[in-house]
């Protein structure tokens, strides 16, 4: 299959305009630029959903890249009438699961390795990072069903019969394991420590540091 | 107002209130979670935002392995699902329906139909549940593991099962114990093109261990489809170790060499 490069301006604009499923079909009648239009849309998306359990970027930059090979690989397969997001995600899952199976075990938390896959602490802010590194760890903490349920619903933004769709389960099983996750992880979390703004996009690190967060309560 | 738009006004830095949301938090359980304790666990969650990754090497290392993706295993695996089962199952019913023209087993005149026949479809309905889950690899749905070793160990002892369910003759008699030492190595010869197109149609790089050991259930279902349509051995200790146990052989063997049997060259 011929991938040569599209120009930055092309593929950028086939991203913008055209849904998952014109993308895959497109890649599927031969368009490699729309291939690179889904990298595009989800490896970042896929690579944070790694970082998440994995904290070693190499691996998890390889397993985002397994991914769209099976992707690839089982192009043929594609309906056209089915979403791509959801299959995606079971995709990357599987192989997650199988990474982990193979290691036996998941890895140890460090601060060592939770610092190799963080920007810089002096892009953040120090209260950031620490926040983000308890959350990481809140998320770790619960059973792998709630984990996998929450890292769908609110990280990968699929809706609960797209989960239920992933995890091979009933939608009303996936909403009481999402509803577990979010207790158990609001109890985690608790509430005595401050919580630091919002991130945005862009901005010099002041501009995050200083940023309060918008409230509508 | 739905779970999916609170979601996505916590993640673009909001917290979300309105007449709407309010309806909504009376009917839905899990976001009311997020809002408790002044929406603290909805504002946390959203700052779980790292920067995005740099697709640019990221891409050009995929379309790397995309221009490997050349060849005849490449052009195999990328076939349908549907048609990598119709294949791997079609493939030993072939030898089959051609064991039963040449050279079928001498008492099949005498053999019981309903009870031959039983025989053939519950192997044949293992082997086609078992196909269709290890074709699709990577995208079925996820499952708990003992789920998964529960249907293949199944798969694995399906032979005996039918050949204790199914029984042809006495089980006992001294002169059908036969030898099944041959049968072993006919059926395991039976089960090779089997083998062979399952490592050809396999997309993944990296075979589980449990994907390994299902593929040698696989094979052992349908080397058991073929011996029973060859050999006339009725003695249970023939069927166990020269026929049921291929698939167990198969498996012990693949574990041992890992993932190297069904990895792509």
């Amino acid at each position: 299959m011929d991938l040569a490069p599209e120009s930055d301006l092309v593929w950028r604009a086939l991203a913008e305009t055209r849904s998952d499923e014109q993308l895959m079909s497109a890649y599927v009648a031969g368009d490699t630029a729309a291939f690179r239009a889904l990298f595009e849309r989800y490896a970042p998306l896929l690579l944070r959903s790694m970082l998440r359990e994995l904290y070693v970027r190499e691996e998890a930059n390889d397993l985002v890249q397994q991914t769209f090979l099976q992707l690839h690989r089982a192009r043929l397969d594609f309906d056209s009438g089915q979403k791509l997001k959801p299959w995606l995600f079971t995709i990357a899952l599987n192989l997650k699961r199988e990474y982990f199976r193979r290691k036996k075990r998941r890895p140890e938390r460090s601060l060592e390795g939770e610092a190799a896959v963080e920007p810089a602490v002096e892009a953040l802010g120090a209260a950031q990072v620490d926040a983000r590194r308890t959350l990481g760890r809140a998320l770790g903490a619960l059973p792998a069903d709630q984990r996998e349920v929450i890292e769908l619903h609110w990280f990968g933004g699929l809706d609960f019969p797209e989960v239920a769709s992933v995890v091979g389960a009933s939608v009303s099983a996936v909403k009481v394991r999402a509803h577990r996750g979010y207790v158990r992880l609001r109890e985690v979390l608790g509430g005595d420590a401050p919580l630091p703004p919002l991130p945005v996009e862009g901005g010099e690190p002041s501009e995050r540091r200083n940023r309060t967060t918008r409230r509508s309560i | 107002m739905d779970c999916a738009e609170i979601l996505r006004c916590f993640v673009s830095g909001s917290v979300p209130h309105s007449p709407a949301v309010e309806t909504h938090l009376k009917g839905c359980a899990r976001c009311r979670v997020l809002f408790e304790q002044d929406a603290q666990l909805g504002r946390r969650l959203a700052e779980e935002q790292s920067p995005p990754a740099d697709g640019g090497d990221s891409f050009k290392a995929l379309e790397s392995s995309l221009s490997r993706e050349v060849g005849l295993r490449a052009k195999l695996r990328a076939w349908p699902t549907r048609a990598r089962v119709a294949v791997l199952v079609g493939l030993p019913m072939l030898i089959l329906a051609s064991k039963l023209v040449w050279g079928r087993r001498p008492d099949y005149a005498a053999y019981s139909g309903p009870a031959f026949w039983s025989f053939v479809l519950l192997l044949a309905v293992g082997l086609a549940a078992g196909v269709w889950r290890l074709a699709r690899g990577a995208s079925r749905p996820l499952q708990s593991q003992g789920r998964e070793w529960t249907i293949t160990w199944l798969l694995l002892v399906l032979p005996a099962l039918a050949a204790l369910s199914f029984p042809a003759g006495d089980w006992f008699g001294a002169e059908a114990w036969g030898t099944p030492g041959k049968c072993f190595g006919f059926g395991a010869m039976m089960a090779a093109p089997f083998l062979l197109a399952a490592w050809l149609f396999e997309r993944r790089d990296a075979v589980p261990r449990g994907a390994l050991v299902l593929t040698a259930a696989l094979a052992g279902v349908s080397a058991n489809l073929v011996l029973h349509a060859h050999c006339a051995s009725t003695h249970l200790g023939h069927l166990l170790l020269g026929h049921a146990s291929i698939g167990v052989a198969f498996a012990a063997a693949l574990s041992l060499i890992g993932g190297r049997a069904l990895r792509s060259g």
